[in-house]
């Protein structure tokens, strides 16, 4: 069964409607990077799926209730971390989390081990006696997402979860993603950063001007999309383009000096065949390689093909 | 710190009010205060003192609590704190009392304290006592010592005073808030001078007006109310004070409901108007009770066969002004129409319900209101009054009332439709200044002028005499029983047509776009799928 089941969702500000007939399906298990332009309406369907607004009109259900005619049942299943989410400055880490456990109906007798637990998987252990306030940027986003696992909810929704943070605390926030992952979590991840995304996402949903423009399944497109040859020959590549194009499934895509950049349909096997093919025919290669598209990638051509292009 | 004490949200302001040297300060200061008294005054230190606690109480409870009270829900905002209280399962009793009573439990620490030493000191019986002292002021005395049921009274008014005070700040900051819809919700402010004045209001008048008084004048429990001693409510006489306590309790509980059932919004329940249809109804009634009492309505005069006419009015009225306020209210978030229509194309009756506005739940109130006015006002009436006073300008009134309620409601809702929102605060005032000062002043300046009024060809015209006078020119712009029904009611419902007619006209011009229909599927691109057939991506 699909974790969430979003169907013909419209929601309207005062005199403005921000989500169009939006609907999808995201499986149980995945991580889905939830990604558009600025304005987009990404946090307005994420505050529907949280149950913290209501919508116009349409049906979502998480884990099979119904959000609008059950909220608080699915405020139990989800976990969510706002991008705006802010923390009890004045109380220690310790005394955040616990507030949290308590709040969950965590056992009386369980809650101080909890603590604990949480604290070490979000990596903020050492903490533990600081105040929330004083907390760097990336910390507070670590006890943010803290707070938001206390009650080990199926289903984990981040919204910007990275913005602000220095590389060494984006590689944890990564890490950390992967480890709920392996435990099994459904994953929504709202984000800018594509690369990063990239890591650890299994689908992309793409919203824009409050529509979904495309829900990609990340493992068909590896298997379905082009992949893009850097081809460096000796004596320069436009000498070469005709004979690159003459080999089926290769489109040249542009000429720069030595290297020649090409768009190419086919898996490993016919990649190698083109290498040999190519050697054969006593094109002077004297560097290949090949890379699949990417999220950014896809991202661009969903956008580009709406015709408005990416921002 | 495994448990928690009175709820997680009691505890955790329990964390951010209490530290060691907060513990400490208002017992010394206390003491200090109480020895710099027994130090520098004489035999009458003890009454001196006392009334200068109740002062400090007045304080810590009146001002310094409703301060709290009314900026607790602004501070979980601003910290964006608050949606992530909305989404644990506490329930929403413990929330509300974790906040209110959270928020103020150092000021009960302080407050508590002084108030049991301030009655304390009253039942110190001091000698008689005479003479001035050092500045000449003549020395006091207690006039008796409280007995045990007045200091019982004295303990609940001054306590409720804070009780009743704080819920209400917190009810009404609260109230601003819920309901409000903002395209970022970190700009979902609630209001907080408001709530303060409300609070400060409700413990001014328990604490000072009651409790205070009660205590200078001898400590009785009636002592507060000595030029009402006695109050009657549906024909029924009681002391003073009990109605007061009877009536603080009523009013907290609904002011709980009211918490409860906004608590109960934020946290995505599924509600109906019931509880403020009942919450009307009942309030109403309660103020409709007073009506009975003669020094509250016309008495002993020709017009003595009017006082019929009070209970009707004060439901009415009050049913009335609920309806206004939840109209205004209510215009700030059109969408639940839009739900609600959903509900009813869907035929799902329990989402209509939830759906259904608070104004149009008591507009049935008013409605009913409205036809007992008019069924008592027909009574026939048999003093010298009738003279003067005919039914039609009581159904005049009401009738204009109503319809310049709707008239308001209509054009907030109008407002709300078409405005960007960032002035619609500045749009709504705008139309109150405009409807109610502006446009009257200008009209009634050219049309009244070199005019000579003469009260009773004036009073002759509401009596649907005489003939048409420029002064008819009020019912334009106020509720009003001069114009006579007609003139009355014309204007106002002339008004509420245009007003319809400029929604209609500016909506048309594009000055808001409404909704835009799903549009139909574009094919973004195609690819082939994973065995080989072509897939056709779409919007």
């Amino acid at each position: 069964m699909d974790m969430i089941d979003v169907s013909h969702l419209n929601f309207d500000y005062p005199g403005k409607r921000v989500l169009h007939d939006v609907s999808f399906k995201i499986a149980r298990g995945s991580v889905t990077a939830l990604v558009g332009p600025n304005g987009a309406g990404k946090t307005t369907l994420l505050r529907c799926l949280v149950a913290l607004d209501r919508p116009h009109s349409g049906t979502v259900t998480v884990g099979g209730v119904d959000v609008t005619e059950n909220p608080r049942a699915v405020h139990r299943m989800i976990g969510y971390l706002s991008d705006f989410f802010g923390l009890y400055n004045d109380l220690t880490v310790r005394q955040c989390l616990t507030y949290m456990c308590w709040s969950q109906q965590i056992a009386e007798k369980d809650v101080a081990r909890h603590v604990e637990k949480i604290a070490k998987d979000v990596m903020i252990e050492n903490m533990l006696d600081r105040k929330a306030g004083v907390l760097s940027r990336g910390y507070r986003q670590r006890l943010g997402i803290g707070l938001a696992l206390v009650h080990d909810p199926e289903l984990v929704i981040l919204d910007e979860p990275a913005s602000g943070m220095d590389p060494e605390a984006r590689i944890q926030l990564s890490q950390l993603v992967r480890s709920l992952r392996t435990r099994g979590k459904t994953m929504i991840v709202s984000s800018h950063i594509l690369n990063e995304l990239e890591d650890y996402c299994t689908d992309m949903l793409i919203i824009r001007d409050g529509r979904v423009a495309k829900h990609v399944l990340l493992s068909e497109h590896a298997e379905q999309s082009q992949r893009l040859l850097r081809i460096s020959l000796r004596g320069g590549a436009a000498a070469y383009a005709g004979a690159l194009s003459a080999q089926p499934g290769v489109h040249v895509d542009s000429v720069d000096g030595d290297v020649a950049v090409c768009h190419f349909d086919g898996d490993d096997a016919a990649q190698q065949a083109l290498l040999s093919a190519l050697m054969a025919a006593g094109v002077p290669i004297y560097n290949f390689s090949a890379s699949q598209h990417s999220l950014q990638d896809a991202y661009m051509r969903a956008t580009d093909m709406q015709g408005g292009g990416g921002q | 710190m495994n448990r928690y004490f009175l709820g997680p949200e009691f505890h955790r302001q329990l964390w951010l009010k209490f530290s060691l040297l907060r513990l400490l300060f208002p017992p010394i200061a206390l003491l200090c205060v109480v020895y710099s008294h027994y130090m520098i005054y004489n035999q009458d230190w003890s009454i001196i003192l006392a009334e200068r606690l109740l002062w400090i109480y007045m304080v810590l409870v009146g001002i310094l609590g409703n301060h709290d009270a009314a900026n607790t829900m602004r501070d979980e905002v601003r910290a964006n704190t608050w949606d992530m209280q909305r989404m644990t399962p506490s329930s929403p009793a413990s929330l509300i009392f974790g906040k209110i009573f959270g928020s103020t439990s150092f000021i009960w620490y302080a407050a508590l304290p002084v108030l049991l030493t301030a009655l304390a000191l009253y039942h110190i019986k001091v000698p008689e006592v005479t003479g001035e002292d050092l500045l000449g002021r003549p020395l006091r005395t207690h006039l008796t010592v409280p007995t045990v049921q007045g200091s019982l009274y004295f303990v609940f008014f001054m306590i409720m005073g804070g009780v009743l005070g704080h819920a209400l700040a917190f009810l009404v900051s609260f109230d601003g808030m819920v309901g409000k819809i903002e395209t970022d919700p970190r700009n979902r402010r609630p209001r907080t001078v408001m709530a303060f004045l409300a609070g400060l209001g409700v413990s001014w008048v328990l604490i000072d007006r009651v409790g205070m008084e009660m205590m200078e004048r001898g400590g009785a429990a009636s002592a507060a109310f000595r030029y009402m001693k006695t109050l009657n409510w549906y024909n029924v006489e009681m002391p003073t004070e009990n109605f007061i306590l009877v009536a603080v309790l009523f009013f907290t509980f609904w002011v709980c409901v009211g918490l409860h059932r906004l608590a109960r919004a934020e946290m995505m329940y599924p509600l109906t108007p019931l509880f403020w249809f009942l919450g009307v109804g009942s309030i109403s009634l309660f103020l409709g009770g007073l009506a009975f009492e003669p020094r509250m309505a016309t008495r002993g005069s020709i017009f003595e066969d009017y006082r019929q006419y009070a209970f009707p009015f004060y439901i009415f009225t009050s049913t009335l002004a609920a309806t206004y306020y939840a109209m205004f209210a209510g215009a700030g978030d059109l969408r639940r129409y839009g739900r609600m229509w959903e509900a009813v194309r869907a035929k799902n009756t329990r989402k209509v319900f939830e759906n259904l506005p608070q104004w149009l739940a008591s507009l049935l109130l008013v409605l009913g209101a409205y036809l007992f006015v008019i069924h008592v006002v027909l009574q026939p009436v048999s003093t010298v009054g009738a003279l003067f006073v005919k039914p039609g300008m009581y159904i005049t009134l009401a009738t204009t009332l109503v319809l310049f309620a709707l008239r308001d409601g209509l054009a907030m809702h109008v407002i709300t439709a078409l405005s960007t929102g960032a002035t619609q605060k500045f749009e709504r005032g705008a139309y109150y200044v405009f409807m109610y000062f502006l446009l009257p002043a200008m009209h009634l300046t050219v049309a009244l002028k070199g005019i000579t009024v003469n009260p009773m060809r004036f009073l002759a015209i509401a009596q649907g005499q005489g003939e048409f006078h420029p002064v008819m020119y009020f019912g334009w712009y106020y509720p009003n029983i001069f114009p006579g029904f007609v003139f009355g009611v014309l204007p106002v419902l002339v008004q509420i047509i245009f007003i319809g007619i400029v929604y209609m006209v500016l909506r048309r011009r594009g000055d808001l776009p409404p909704a835009q229909p799903p549009q139909d599927k574009k094919v973004l691109f195609k690819e082939k799928g994973s065995k080989g057939e072509e897939v056709t991506w779409t919007s």
